[in-house]
């Protein structure tokens, strides 16, 4: 129960190559099949009476599955080495098409943000994606092109989207020879905190793993601030934390996190919903 | 990425019941570790007629809530005798929804009963409610399952976050099946693509488990009374579905499913959200 499959977004740009090149690693690493999936639509302009969208966009539906099996062509060959490949491209909206797509992979991996689309395209959200997934998303920022993840930051809160996190998370923590936890955390004594990360550190060394060390981040900075400073101190070049959304009144200040981290962060971040 | 820890609740106001024989049974088939938890909050002093003249609850009150917990987790550490060093028990004076909830972080599955003993959420815990919030896989026993070994295995699909957790969820138990069978959830008037299932499939294969896809027969009242029906047909001893809330206007019919599999089921159910 390893990845046996990995999924990623590949729009074509330099940041997708090399978005890619981690994606294959990965795939290699895992002995996974690796599926690239791009989607394409453009935003719904002025329809005149009597017409539908799907009407008014006949040519240019044609030309975006040009685009698209050019993108695929362009996949194929730079993926070339991984054992087992599959490419997707559809003429769909890209948020529903990568969340739903999701069911056929273990971990989805997209960029922070799409930078081929113009503003006459639907962008890849990477929010949405990580609340309708269903599966854990690799974000990768932009300039980014390997992942050795081996020395990892588990973000860590007491919440339902933290504890899918670790558990999503775990074949890369097996694979790790660092492992650090560290709670963010506000209003908590640190004595509570305490016996939270016991807990977790054990639920982890029952699946083989060793935590390192176990951290109470202050809260001087922003949240994701202390997270992304502590990663850096620990030389840890991946971060797995809960991914919230403004859905619900509770997520609203961690969507606040999560949104932070999407914007800030220079490492790999894998989130959980 | 087995099970390597499992969790059990033991109900405040019951008998250890044929719950806890199955969660030792499953814990020696997978290996793996079992923690019995129980939860039971102190009455609000707003309720309680007392209140008017002790604002909080009498130390020696607390100290026999304490007590009789402890009896418990005797009792139930000796029926699960057989997993030697293997048994865990906690306990705490908290409302068991929320703290079985939180204790969750420690196990990769959740192992509760399908009705509540009573409505009072300070000592009984509400499976509705506890779906949405553990963040792991949580499996349902119904009181009448007296024993627990399944070999044939239904997947309720429907192309969304909650359903494709699921699947993934329950890959230990795919794993191990004999049959697995895949059944569409069909909305009433729609044609929707088998591409979704299929999808699963494959997915299901690159994991090594080989799966029968279904269509769901349109011809019942409602998708539970369909569910129910293949379970009876295809003599199904374990549903792995999606469990869905109200939170969302897109889930609220699905949660009418949520509620009547739970009710009504009279096999195992795994829930995932």
């Amino acid at each position: 129960m390893s990845y046996a499959a990995i999924m990623v977004h590949f729009d074509a740009g330099p940041s997708a190559h090399r978005r890619l090149h981690l994606a294959v690693d990965l795939a290699d690493r895992f002995q996974a099949a690796l599926i690239g999936i791009a989607g394409k639509s453009y935003l719904p302009t002025f329809v005149p009476d009597g017409l539908t969208a799907d009407e008014g966009a006949g040519g240019e539906r044609q030309e975006m599955m040009d685009i698209l099996a050019d993108i695929g062509a362009e996949f194929r060959a730079s993926a070339k080495h991984a054992k087992d490949v599959e490419w997707r491209g559809r003429a769909e909206h890209v948020n529903d098409l990568v969340s739903n797509a999701a069911r056929a992979a273990d971990l989805v991996i997209i960029g922070q943000e799409s930078e081929l689309d113009d503003e006459l395209h639907y962008k890849l959200d990477p929010g949405i994606v990580m609340l309708s997934a269903g599966r854990p998303v690799l974000v990768v920022p932009d300039d980014v092109d390997s992942l050795a993840a081996q020395r990892i930051v588990l973000a860590w809160k007491d919440t339902r989207e933290s504890r899918r996190a670790v558990r999503d998370a775990l074949p890369f923590l097996k694979e790790a020879r660092g492992v650090m936890i560290a709670e963010i955390s506000e209003r908590r004594t640190e004595s509570q905190s305490r016996s939270h990360l016991d807990d977790t550190a054990n639920y982890l060394l029952r699946h083989g793993i060793n935590v390192e060390a176990k951290a109470y981040l202050g809260t001087e900075s922003t949240v994701a601030g202390e997270l992304l400073r502590f990663a850096a101190d620990r030389k840890a070049d991946l971060i797995v934390a809960g991914g919230y959304g403004h859905t619900r009144l509770g997520e609203w200040m961690f969507g606040g996190v999560t949104r932070d981290l999407l914007a800030e962060s220079r490492i790999c971040c894998l989130f959980s919903h | 990425m087995s099970y390597a820890a499992l969790m059990v609740h033991v109900d405040v106001d019951a008998q250890l019941g044929s719950r806890v024989g199955i969660a030792a049974d499953l814990a020696e088939r997978f290996r793996a570790h079992l923690i019995g938890v129980a939860g039971w909050a102190p009455m609000s002093v707003f309720l309680a007629e007392e209140a008017r003249n002790e604002p909080t609850p009498p130390e020696a009150h607390l100290q026999d809530m304490k007590t009789l917990l402890d009896q418990k987790g005797d009792k139930f550490l000796a029926a699960v005798g057989k997993l030697k060093g293997r048994a865990e028990w906690r306990s705490g004076l908290d409302f068991p929804t929320e703290f079985v909830a939180r204790e969750a972080r420690a196990a990769d599955l959740i192992i509760i009963g399908n009705e509540r003993e009573n409505q009072d959420p300070f000592r009984a815990l509400d499976p509705g409610s506890f779906l949405l919030k553990a963040g792991r896989p949580v499996l349902v026993v119904p009181k009448r399952v007296a024993s627990f070994s399944p070999r044939h295995v239904a997947i309720a699909w429907k192309d969304v976050r909650e359903a494709r957790r699921a699947v993934l969820d329950a890959l230990p138990f795919l794993q191990r099946a004999e049959t697995v069978m895949i059944v569409e959830m069909v909305e009433s008037g729609s044609d929707q693509s088998f591409g979704g299932v299929k999808d699963v499939g494959a997915y299901l294969a690159r994991h090594g488990v080989k799966t029968v896809a279904e269509r769901l027969r349109p011809a019942e009242v409602t998708a539970a009374n369909s569910l129910l029906r293949v379970i009876e047909d295809e003599n199904i001893d374990l549903l792995v579905t999606g469990a869905y809330g109200h939170s969302r206007l897109g889930e609220w019919a699905f949660g009418g499913v949520t509620r009547d599999l739970l009710l009504e089921s009279p096999v195992c159910c795994l829930f995932s959200h």
